[in-house]
């Protein structure tokens, strides 16, 4: 299964580890490769998943049809401007199912809005990041988000 | 025999006085009116009549609230107060009804006598004044937003082309041949300065009449933030800085900090050989403060001294000097929502002094001081 400008849906990187799996619900295509670039030069290995707007990213989650074979997320990078169904939407229904709520969600967008950290973090979000302008910033916040999340914190087994 | 007749020219020079009194009250192109302090008019002139659409009559038949908009309501009663106590005010504003149901805007000036229980006031329709001055704030709302608008959307796919402009740079600098790594870091450098380019404009227009008001800012702990700002360009640089004791003035005081920062980063950067040495002063004349910085660096010729107050206008390559020409105008935008004005004197060779004034604050009248701090109730219409 492909992403409408061919890439695979997942993706590898990493060398250390059993690999985690991330979900990055990101609409711009762009976006999505440099994020791509950047967790292949990562230590941990990761195994990235991409939704390109709200409803995809929800139907991953449940597994829907189409969807029952990807693995649940150990991760979530979210952006916050989607289009059909909002990064916001999507958070606050993840929060809603028992069995998504206690994945870790990132709020990775180009927004430095006052009142967009203040809704996600209401929305339980578990950390706001503006996507930075230059690309090493870029390169090592997406590094410093999975060592913190993936090897420094901890996950629930399940 | 000699009082009568000195005490005839009395009257006679009394009755003369009252009918050139009489005779002014009616030609006065001003609404002029005598309200008594039981909140009843006891009299208004033709223009009044013909202003509001009502006749004297019903002016008189009810108490002159009843004219008032509901929403000036408080603040003209609390005036009414002021004024019933001695008080006159001026620039009193308020929008009062008339015959065919619109408001005008009303400015007053209200003189009270104690001893008659009665106001003297004079009133003039400022309600063109008022459409105006609500069309100039919505435009440059409008305006302000469009600015806003068009950085934001320009920083998305710039940041698209920096990156990737970058990443072919590490992923294949040195693989290809050195003309490859030339333009490369040509795109690399055009790309950093667009966005810089951007920040600054967004800062730029960003930068006008907040909401927040003025209030009364110390210039000297204005200064003192601004200066720990620059400690590390300061020692980078052994720069001395001194100052005069500075006043206190009516401001925004976070934009008085971003102004003795701009200033002062500039003459911390454009030094000559000598380390720089800074000197802030400040005259108190009549109705404003001038402000001195006065710096030993490279100076600017007179044939500039208009030109480098232009957004983005620079005297110096980039390779000279660093920047993207934004201090300066951003000064002149501050001191210009301050009502003050900014100029330079400077011999090329002998260093800079940089001028700007800002107004003495003056006591303020009892509704002024509401305006500043609800600026939506003194704008609406």
């Amino acid at each position: 299964m492909n992403t409408a400008n061919g890439h695979p849906k997942i993706v590898h990187g990493g060398v250390i580890g059993a690999p985690i799996d991330i979900l990055l619900v990101e609409d711009s295509p762009g976006d999505v490769r440099l994020t791509i670039e950047a967790l292949r030069d990562s230590k941990i290995r990761n195994r990235l998943m991409v939704a390109q707007d709200g409803c995809e990213a929800m139907a991953m989650l449940q597994q829907e049809a189409g969807y029952e074979d990807l693995p649940r997320p150990g991760l979530i990078l979210l952006d916050l401007n989607l289009p059909k169904k909002s990064g916001r939407e999507v958070l606050a229904e993840i929060k809603t199912y028992e069995h998504l709520r206690r994945i870790p969600v990132v709020v990775l967008t180009t927004s430095k809005a006052e009142k967009d950290i203040i809704a996600s973090y209401d929305l339980h979000a578990n950390c706001y990041i503006t996507k930075p302008v230059d690309l090493d910033q870029f390169i090592h916040i997406i590094h410093s988000i999975e060592e913190f999340w993936l090897a420094v914190v901890q996950l629930p087994q399940s | 025999m000699e009082t009568m007749i000195a005490l005839q020219r009395d009257v006679a020079t009394a009755r003369q006085a009252a009918r050139q009194r009489n005779v002014f009250f009616q030609l006065s192109h001003e609404m002029l009116a005598i309200i008594g302090e039981d909140g009843y008019i006891k009299r208004v002139n033709p223009t009044f009549e013909k202003a509001t659409g009502f006749t004297e009559q019903e002016l008189l038949s009810r108490p002159f609230t009843e004219f008032i908009h509901p929403d000036d309501l408080e603040a003209t009663n609390t005036e009414f107060e002021w004024l019933r106590e001695g008080l006159a005010t001026e620039d009193f504003e308020n929008r009062w009804r008339c015959k065919d149901g619109d408001y005008r805007w009303l400015s007053w000036a209200t003189y009270p006598v104690t001893e008659e229980g009665l106001l003297y006031a004079a009133a003039h329709d400022v309600t063109a004044y008022k459409r105006v001055e609500e069309e100039l704030r919505r435009s440059n709302e409008e305006l302000e937003h469009f600015a806003y608008i068009a950085s934001h959307d320009l920083q998305e796919p710039l940041r698209m082309v920096a990156s990737y402009v970058q990443l072919l740079a590490r992923r294949y600098q040195g693989r290809l041949d050195s003309d490859a790594d030339d333009f490369i870091h040509y795109a690399v450098d055009g790309t950093q300065r667009m966005q810089k380019l951007i920040e600054d404009f967004l800062t730029y227009s960003r930068t006008g009449k907040r909401g927040n008001g003025f209030a009364p800012v110390d210039c000297g702990a204005a200064l003192e933030q601004a200066l720990g700002n620059l400690e590390y360009a300061r020692q980078h640089e052994h720069a001395s800085i001194t100052s005069d004791t500075l006043p206190v003035v009516s401001a925004d005081y976070f934009q008085i900090v971003q102004l003795f920062q701009n200033i002062l980063g500039n003459s911390l950067k454009f030094h000559g050989e000598q380390p720089p040495c800074i000197h802030i002063s400040v005259q108190k004349e009549p109705f404003e403060y001038i402000f001195c910085v006065r710096d030993n660096g490279i100076g600017i010729s007179p044939a500039y001294f208009e030109r480098i107050f232009i957004l983005f206008q620079r005297l110096h390559t980039r390779a000279e000097y660093p920047g993207t020409g934004i201090g300066l105008a951003l000064c002149k935008k501050i001191i210009e929502c301050h009502q003050g004005r900014i100029w330079i004197k400077s011999i090329p060779g002998e260093g800079t002094a940089l001028y700007f004034s800002l107004p003495i604050p003056r006591p303020v009248s009892h509704q002024a001081q509401e305006n500043t701090e609800n600026p939506e109730r003194a704008t609406h219409l």
